[in-house]
């Protein structure tokens, strides 16, 4: 063992009497509240952190783009997607109004809604998501100032219709219902077999009708099996592992090619992707390219960086890392849940005492796919942050 | 001690054990105990655990040759012939990672007294030879800790066991542990003294064995039923260690008990399986059987080394959680002829020992003496690798023994006496502990020539070996003295890298705290914003201040982003004022 000469400077820790030199700053006599009660603001501040100015600052999308996406919304109109007007011929009627993980994927351009960052208002993060804690207030102004929408558009997804079963009976979460007439396990069998209902693909017929033009020629199609996706979010949903093997995932459509079969192409597809904050969509493909062209340094920075945001983003919805995170279903009703085995593994390591932090620690995840999992568990309510 | 009474003082998750593990996460955080245990099979090649089958071992040992194929974590060779462990391609010396347990306990201890912790009681295994010790009083060094004493674990225990009751019998420790089985034949004295007249064990036989018998059996069902080995899926894998631990705990006071892992794996085909088994304290032993009787086993030949039959026993006391099964206390009542002594708790016995020992060194207690036998058997090694037993195992320390030797060639001028330790007639299969050369032999026929060797160890351990030509009466001799294989060099710059550690650690705390503190204000001042903006927000002076209230808010949560301590306390005076202004406001109002 070489002995450490360049050993690392110590970290010291403030001592207690710096912390209250800098408490005892404030004399009685500077201290303009003791005079005017709200006058809070400390005008000597820096102004915060350009938040944009990071690495994962959002691109502005291409002007010609912006430009397609808008001639193709006055098309077609913001309410509805082409998938809900194909699914509408399919079956003779209008869908009903949406509905979360019930409907594959749709491809449409984003509303005016959507580039709204869905209607946050402020505070808000880089990723458009409201801080912990904060219920109101202001957009920062850096916010309107971005051309480009900063989360992929919202899905329109239809309830499924009276005999579409296809993704319809199988996605999402059971109902209520669901769980009330569905006879329990008898116990003394060794293990049984419940089956997820997530990432059950289209109908064929569908998935052949949803071709990249008419799901509003926005790049290539989205999974197939997956739930539809909600926000930005569900997008990531059934992403293979970090670094896995980019064969597709079950029960999502199958990969779709690059558009040239070329490393350019799928570059290009990825710049896409992220120009316009579809992260998760970009990291998949960038995963695709790189797991054929493992030295391919653009995907690679493209990948990293989407990892980066989407943790990120997954992080500021969840909020601190320190709450402790419980289990609010009864063991019997977990196993009625939709979850697939990471999700269950997750699960078994929520105690009640460990926080967010300590699970994600132990999760043996990438911090991505723990806390996309850990969100979705609590959107689910299946957990609760204290 | 609190007061007469040793007590044991519970971790940060309220567990009065800990587990031996450190693991160091994907982002380099150091995990230390349950948090480790809890994800060693999903990051097994950077969790260590059984440290103490590896300290103070060669790297050529068979011990370490045994590690290397068993172990998940990866092992790796020392600049001076000892063991290094690499956690996410950093190399660590046993002693620091043994060093990062003891700094846990530190701390646990601190939090708990309020005041520093300097020096410490350690118990280790009775068979630990010297280097072994000697690693062990390094882990503490590293640590920050003055080690007074190091105590065997069977010692303790009758320390603890022998506390206030005027006995005088002769009594056996059967311990029982998470990854080791010890037994040991202790002779307690009513005058106080506890001398270990045997000790011997298996350090691959503990409570994870009969985890992995459960898992076993868990893994087999499962795959009866769906033909998926779950061995393959490591977080299935996880689950279901945890699941058979807990299980095995729970048959200790109930007849059966239900293994629900729901969403164990997934097929690949949208469906994901469920484990659901039923596990009977009578299945439990039957898949554990083999491994209750190779504990036996092991004491027989305690009981053969101490010259003694089960029956010359007055009392045996169980250690180790492990010993909470009924199978265990059943089979080893039977072997022993009598009921186990259940007055001892099996998981803090140990702990109480070194607490009570502790005590006693401190208000200088001389009542309290503590006896100790040599681990192994130590000698030298002679013409043909033979072993030359000197010293034998067990022989209670100090003492001294003496043996005349003779050269082994013709007209031999040097002999190299080389001074091993351990019990195997190939003194190559023992642990060689120093070795020096004898010069100056006069010219003779082989056999012809007298070297008397004796060795000597006093009360502190420490073994010395001389040598001496009668003819001539030249002599030589070595002082072997224990060795962690660190340098003080690499001890020192450990040391400072824990010092640093635990600086940056309080830190954090530090953060923590100032963060938490922040963050409650935050979120009652939001809770208020609303009701205040209802009120004042009508007015030009009403609207300036929210948005300064708002600024406050901002900059705090800047200041936490930024992670500084110093920076959030900074932050959390105008957070309370602007909650009290709020809440007079609100207050007013209503």
């Amino acid at each position: 063992m070489v002995p450490n000469d360049g050993r690392r400077p110590r970290a010291t820790m403030p001592g207690p009497q710096d912390v209250d030199e800098k408490r005892n700053a404030v004399t009685p006599e500077d201290d303009l509240l003791a005079d005017v009660e709200f006058d809070l603001i400390d005008e000597s501040e820096p102004p915060s952190e350009d938040v944009f100015a990071r690495d994962t600052a959002i691109p502005a999308a291409p002007p010609q783009q912006i430009a397609e996406e808008a001639m193709l919304q006055a098309e077609t109109g913001p309410a509805r997607s082409p998938l809900d007007r194909l699914q509408q011929e399919v079956d003779g009627r209008t869908p009903p109004a949406r509905s979360r993980d019930l409907t594959p994927s749709t491809f449409e351009p984003p509303s005016s809604q959507d580039l709204e960052f869905d209607s946050f208002d402020a505070p808000i993060d880089v990723f458009g998501n409201p801080l912990p804690g904060t219920t109101s207030g202001r957009r920062p102004a850096v916010v309107g100032q971005s051309t480009a929408p900063t989360a992929p558009p919202r899905a329109r997804s239809p309830q499924p219709a009276p005999g579409v079963t296809a993704p319809a009976a199988a996605a999402g979460q059971r109902s209520n219902d669901d769980k009330l007439t569905q006879p329990v396990q008898p116990r003394g069998r060794a293990a049984f077999l419940v089956e997820t209902t997530r990432n059950r693909p289209p109908s064929p017929e569908i998935l052949a009708r949803a071709t990249p033009r008419a799901m509003g020629g926005r790049g290539s199609p989205q999974p197939a099996g997956g739930a539809a996706p909600d926000s930005a979010l569900d997008f990531v949903q059934g992403l293979p592992p970090v670094g896995a093997s980019v064969a597709p995932v079950a029960g999502r459509a199958p990969a779709p090619a690059a558009p040239t079969g070329s490393a350019r192409g799928g570059v290009r597809e990825i710049e896409d992707c992220y120009a316009v904050g579809d992260y998760s969509r970009a990291l998949q493909i960038a995963e695709q390219l790189l797991a054929r062209s493992p030295d391919d340094l653009t995907a690679r920075r493209y990948a990293q960086n989407c990892r980066d945001v989407l943790t990120q983003m997954f992080a500021a919805r969840i909020g601190p890392l320190d709450q402790v995170i419980t289990v609010v279903v009864s063991p019997e009703e977990v196993q009625w849940l939709a979850l697939d085995h990471r999700a269950g593994f997750l699960l078994s390591l929520v105690d009640g005492q460990s926080t967010v932090d300590e699970i994600l620690d132990i999760s043996g995840m990438t911090r991505l796919d723990a806390l996309k999992i850990l969100h979705d568990l609590a959107e689910q309510q299946v957990v609760k942050l204290a | 001690m609190e007061g007469a009474a040793p007590t044991v003082i519970p971790n940060r998750g309220g567990y009065k054990t800990t587990p031996s593990m450190v693991a160091v996460t994907e982002a380099g955080k150091r995990l230390v105990g349950h948090i480790a245990k809890r994800q060693a099979i999903t990051n097994a090649e950077n969790t260590v655990y059984a440290a103490k089958r590896l300290i103070g071992r060669k790297w050529n040992s068979p011990q370490i040759k045994n590690a290397l194929l068993t172990s998940s974590y990866n092992i790796a060779e020392g600049p001076h012939d000892d063991v290094r462990i690499v956690l996410r391609d950093k190399s660590y010396s046993v002693p620091e990672i043994s060093s990062m347990i003891l700094q846990e306990m530190k701390i646990i201890a601190e939090d708990y007294l309020g005041q520093p912790v300097t020096q410490a009681v350690v118990t280790v295994p009775a068979y630990f030879n010297d280097n072994q010790r000697q690693a062990t009083k390094d882990a503490g060094t590293i640590a920050g800790l003055d080690v007074i004493r190091i105590i065997n674990e069977p010692t303790a225990a009758a320390l603890a066991y022998g506390l206030g009751k005027e006995i005088d019998k002769v009594i056996a420790v059967y311990d029982l542990g998470g990854g080791t089985f010890d037994i040991s034949i202790l002779e307690l004295s009513s005058n106080g003294v506890f001398k270990v007249i045997a000790t011997t064990g298996d350090t691959f036989l503990g409570g994870e064995d009969f985890d992995a018998r459960i898992v076993d059996w868990l893994v087999h069902g499962f795959q009866q039923e769906h033909s998926i080995d779950l061995r393959q899926d490591r977080m299935a894998l996880q689950r279901l260690r945890d699941a058979a631990e807990k299980a095995k705990c729970e048959l200790s006071s109930v007849r059966e008990t239900d293994i629900n892992l729901p969403f164990i794996i997934s097929t690949g085909r949208n469906e994901a399986l469920h484990l659901q088994r039923t596990l009977t304290r009578d299945v439990l032993e039957g898949l554990t059987e083999d491994l209750i009787e190779r504990t036996i086993e092991i004491c027989r030949d305690a009981l053969s080394d101490a010259r003694l039959e089960a029956k010359d026993l007055e009392d045996v006391i169980l250690v180790g959680g492990m010993t909470r099964m009924p199978a265990i206390q059943k089979a080893a009542g039977t072997y022993f002829g009598r009921t186990p002594n259940k007055g001892v708790h099996p998981d803090e016995v140990v702990a109480l020992g070194a607490a009570i020992q502790g005590h006693a060194l401190v208000e200088e207690k001389t009542d309290m003496i503590l006896l100790d036998v040599t681990p192994h058997a130590l000698g030298i090694m002679t013409f043909g690798s033979h072993f030359e037993e000197l010293i034998p195992q067990n022989t209670t320390v100090p003492t001294s023994r003496t043996k005349v030797f003779t050269t082994s060639r013709e007209n031999q001028t040097a002999v190299k006496i080389l001074v091993m330790q351990g019990e195997n007639d190939n003194a190559e299969k023992n642990e060689l502990l120093g070795e020096f050369i004898l010069t100056g032999l006069r010219r003779a026929a082989k056999g012809e020539v007298e070297i008397e060797v004796a060795f000597e160890i006093n009360t502190d351990g420490i073994v010395s070996v001389f040598a001496k030509d009668l003819e001539t009466g030249q002599a030589q001799s070595i002082q072997v003295t224990a060795t962690s294989g660190l340098t003080r060099e690499e001890i020192d710059n450990m040391i400072e890298t824990a010092k640093d550690y635990l600086v940056e650690r309080r830190v954090d705390e530090d953060f923590e705290a100032a963060k938490q503190e922040a963050e409650r204000l935050i979120a009652e001042i939001e809770r208020l914003f609303p009701e205040v903006e209802g009120v004042v927000g009508s007015s030009d002076f009403g609207r300036d201040a929210l948005g300064k209230a708002r600024t406050v808010l901002d900059h705090a949560r800047e200041a936490i982003e930024s992670r500084g301590a110093a920076q959030v306390r900074q932050h959390v005076d105008g957070l309370a004022r602007t909650q009290r202004m709020f809440k007079g406001v609100v207050s007013r109002a209503q």
